[in-house]
This record gives C-alpha cells, structure tokens and sequence, in this order.
C-alpha cells in the first residue's frame, strides 16, 4: 500500500501539535491545584489536552491509508519536537543520555514500524 | 524528612519541587507513573480498536431518525452506535484517566524525560497485537521492542539521579 502524501502531512502535524499539547499539559502541571476551581481555571492544561486530542485525530486521519513502516517514524517527531521545546519553554539540561535514549527509541519505533508491514 | 514547620515543604507538599527541586523518590515514582499511563493507554488503544471496527461493520449511509420537538434529525448510524459502544466509552476514559496520571507524572518529573517513556506504549500495541490481534511477532518487532526498553531505561536512569 502506498502511502499518499496527504497522510505524512497529517502525521508530521500530528506529532507538532502533539509536543505542543504536552507543552501545556507540563506547563499546566507546575501550577497544579487540585480544587474544582483552580483545575477550570488552568488553561494551560486545558491547552494541552486540546493539543492532543487534535493530535490524536489527525494521526487517525493519517494513519488510516498509508504503511505503517513509513508513518511510524513521524510520529516519534514528536519526541524531538519535545525534547526541544523542554529546554526552550521549560529551561531543562539537554544531556548526552537524554540525546542517547531518543536515538535508541527512534530507532525501535522504526524498527517497529518496519515490523507492522 | 523534616519535621520544623518552618520547612517550606511542609507548608505546601503540592508544591514542594517547585521550591526544592523534586526529589529522587518523586522523580522515580513520576517514572512509573508515566508507565503506568503507556499501559492504560495501549489497552485503551484496544478498546477504541475493537469498538471502531465493529463500527465499520454498520452500513456507512444508514441513519437513525431522532425528533426533538421540531427538530427532525438524521443522525448517522455509526455515530450511534459509537456513543453506546461500551468498548469505545471504556476505551476513552481509561485514556482520561491515563491523562491524569500523566499530569500527576509532570508535576514532579521534567518533560524531556518523561515524553519519551510513552515510547513504551507502542512495545505494549505491539504484544496486545500478537496477543489479542493474532498478528505475527517478527525480527522486526522483537528488535524494536528490545532497544525501545534500553532507551527507557536509560531515561530511567537519567530521571532518577
């Protein structure tokens, strides 16, 4: 099966808007108040979950034609995306081991990709 | 643990990392809690499966008349059933609840840290797909499954310092 550009385009969005919707679940957790009132009133974490839940409908949409092998790989985007926007937004150390662990787990979801064919 | 109640971590626990950095013990429970959200989630990846596919059983133009009042609706079948389908509704709360956790995981742990660990849940599809799916376990998969663990563990060991 073909994978049609359209449905890379959904994932690599997918996995952009998703890093950004982890942004505001983290951001929405350092200020986290555990009242009725203060959980309403955090938008960030409201922004976060709309971040993924749009996310996680583009991916469908993307994920419904196309060989996994191919698409699997864009998803783990998002761990990149992340991993920056973690140093940018949050101030977070970018260390060896963490540079280490996203290659090792681009890598398996490649390779998990490939196996799904 | 400090029993003064001058210790500003007795004042507010919620928020005692923020004021001192969060501590090996909460980093490491954030871990598992983050594992514990990719395992609710690749269960609820199964349901929302099973659900969507006995969806895809429903003839795609039939529709369910509804009145309300005036209104006269024709609503598609498939979303119908889709709200009544006990997989679908289960499906979708263990994902709420998944969130939560992960939430709960972010307060103490560092995002760069804990965003990979959801890695996890595609080792986790991957066996509920040979387990439940019957599909078949290749070179491919086991490969992957394998240096997805070791780039966890790494993180694991990074978080936790």
């Amino acid at each position: 099966m073909t994978t049609p550009a359209s449905s890379i385009a959904w994932v690599i969005f997918a996995s952009f808007i998703g890093s950004l919707g982890a942004v505001g679940l983290k951001a929405g957790a350092k200020n986290l108040q555990l009242s009725i009132t203060a959980l309403a009133a955090n938008w960030r974490l409201h922004a976060g979950v709309a971040g993924y839940l749009i996310s996680w409908v583009f991916f469908v949409l993307g994920v419904k034609t196309g060989d996994l092998s191919i698409l699997y790989p864009m998803v783990s985007l998002s761990y990149i995306w992340t991993l920056f926007w973690s140093k940018w937004f949050f101030g977070e150390p970018l260390t060896r081991g963490k540079f280490a662990a996203l290659g090792l787990i681009l890598a398996g979801v490649a390779l998990l990709g490939l196996g799904n064919r | 643990m400090s029993t003064s109640t001058l210790n500003p971590s007795t004042l507010n626990p919620l928020n005692s990392s923020a004021l001192n950095g969060p501590t090996t013990a909460q980093k490491r429970k954030a871990l598992w809690m983050v594992v514990a959200f990719t395992l609710l989630a690749s269960v609820a990846q199964v349901l929302i499966k099973t659900g969507a596919n006995a969806l895809n059983r429903i003839a795609p133009g039939a529709a369910v008349a509804v009145t309300l009042g005036p209104l006269h609706l024709h609503i598609s079948a498939t979303i119908v059933a889709g709200l009544a389908s006990p997989a679908l509704i289960g499906g979708l709360a263990l994902y709420g609840i998944g969130a939560a956790m992960m939430v709960l995981a972010l307060q103490h742990g560092e995002l760069s840290v804990l965003y990979p660990v959801i890695s996890l849940s595609y080792v986790w599809v991957a066996i509920l797909s040979v387990a439940i799916f019957h599909e078949h376990m290749n070179m491919f998969r086991v490969a992957g499954i394998a240096v997805i663990i070791a780039g966890v563990a790494i993180l694991g060991r990074s978080g936790s310092r």
